[in-house]
């Protein structure tokens, strides 16, 4: 009897994991990892009927039926995958990302706007609106309570800053706004003639951190103003290309945050 | 003849009754429910939106149907068999805009194209996607911070709907405001200019 017994508990150990594999594989199609017709529903049902006769407790009953359970969840996803092949919606995902890839941003809009019909909609206080607003105003702390939480603490008086202190704490400059663009611009269509690529962190990065925000500032209204551009690298690294003259960009512009923190600065100049 | 005059002025004050409910806002989603006209204009209503359908149609303006999402199929069409018990009129653009049209509306041709990318790919996968494969695809375009506030400002207007597994499908805006089958066909058409 011992000896009929311990294949079986092997038998049924690797059946609950085989019916655990498939619920498993049923859930990925479910949600959209696989196709649906990567599942042979038919050899799934195989191993269902190999141990059905072998189940004794209830949870081995629970897992053939949630197996099956899932099946035919599968089987709705394949027959929905015929209908909606059939359909003119159709169309292969892996050609559209191709031709997504080839199209310009220009291109995808206008084709969007020609089969887009917008709603008519008429923006008004509602009741809903009001009864947020109120809730708002009501949570809300007064002014002292919010700035004690800041712990800002006492703020001075107004006071006159002499020219040469002002210097000294970089909130003016003696040179113009405009001349420290050009300045910049200039050093950057040089670099970029000589060795025909400008890397932005090593033309950003200076001795001094006060330094190099100052320059990453000057780039950003660069970049902005339509005198270079960047270009992002898919090896994650960032190129600026200075133009001769400045160029009004037709397309619209995207906002691209540069984190230039004190430690990357450090690990930069004990490097250097 | 008063008896005309009279029947006039109540089908006219009607109108402008049903116009009222579909054009301003009153609560999250614009329009109004099919109960709701019902409510406010009696049994007749639908003979009043054909109405009200035929006046806006000179503005180019139309009066639109959807099925609400809960007795919906994944693609938008209605489900077989439990009826169309919950719809919502809407009133829309008849024709489309032009792409000036559409800037001066406050659009960013870069959404535009994002959403029509996004569309067309949840399309393709039969009205649902994995969050991420449509983050990764946008993100070759549009880089991938701008790809995540996208699908958040996608979501947020309607025109997708996030579930908690993380899957996205097409919203009821999206339903509601495009030619599914012209964006289709136009993108499979569409060559590179």
């Amino acid at each position: 009897m011992e000896n009929k017994h311990k294949p079986e508990r092997v038998h049924l150990s690797a059946g609950r994991r085989e019916l655990l594999d498939i619920v498993k594989t049923c859930r990925a199609v479910e949600n959209r990892e696989f196709n649906p017709f990567l599942l042979d529903v038919r050899r799934a049902i195989e191993i269902l009927r190999q141990y059905f006769p072998y189940w004794k407790d209830l949870d081995d009953y629970c897992l053939d039926a949630q197996t099956l359970n899932e099946l035919s969840k599968v089987i709705k996803l394949q027959n929905t995958q015929l209908r909606f092949q059939s359909s003119s919606l159709y169309a292969d995902p892996e050609f559209l990302e191709r031709k997504f890839e080839r199209l310009s941003v220009k291109r995808l809009a206008e084709i969007f706007v020609k089969c887009w019909h917008p709603t008519v909609e008429l923006e008004q206080l509602t009741l809903t609106a009001v009864e947020e607003a109120l809730e708002y105003w009501r949570n809300l702390l007064p002014v002292e309570e919010r700035f004690r939480r800041l712990q800002l603490g006492r703020s001075s008086q107004p006071q006159a800053l002499e020219m040469a202190e002002a210097l000294r704490l970089g909130v003016t400059s003696t040179e113009g706004f405009m001349k420290m663009l050009d300045k910049v611009w200039s050093e950057m269509k040089k670099e970029y003639s000589k060795s025909g690529e400008v890397d932005y962190w090593e033309f950003t990065l200076r001795d001094s951190y006060s330094e190099t925000l100052r320059r990453a500032y000057l780039i950003s209204f660069l970049l902005t103003y339509g005198y270079a551009r960047m270009l992002l690298k898919k090896n994650g690294r960032m190129l600026l290309e200075p133009y001769e003259a400045q160029r009004v960009e037709d397309r619209q512009l995207v906002s691209f945050p540069i984190s230039i923190g004190m430690e990357r600065w450090k690990e930069w100049k004990q490097k250097a | 003849m008063e008896t005309e005059s009279v029947g006039k002025r109540f089908y006219a004050d009607k109108l402008k009754q049903a116009a009222h409910l579909l054009l301003f806002k009153r609560g999250k989603m614009p329009g109004a429910k099919d109960w709701e006209l019902k409510m406010k204009l009696g049994r007749n209503y639908e003979e009043v939106m054909n109405q009200l359908n035929v006046v806006l149609g000179d503005l180019d303006l139309e009066v639109r149907k959807i099925i609400e999402e809960s007795v919906s199929g994944p693609m938008g069409f209605p489900s077989t068999g439990r009826g169309e018990t919950e719809a919502r009129f809407l009133v829309g653009l008849k024709g489309s805009l032009t792409l000036r049209e559409a800037r001066m509306c406050g659009w960013r041709i870069d959404n535009l194209s994002a959403l029509s990318v996004a569309i067309s790919y949840l399309i393709s996968k039969q009205g649902k996607a994995p969050r991420k494969d449509v983050e990764k695809l946008l993100a070759y375009k549009f880089g991938r911070w701008r790809a995540m506030t996208l699908v958040d400002v996608f979501i947020r207007s309607g025109y997708l709907n996030e579930d908690e597994t993380g899957l996205l499908s097409l919203g009821w805006r999206t339903r509601a405001e495009v030619d599914l089958k012209s964006l289709m066909t136009l993108v499979l058409e569409a060559r590179p200019s």
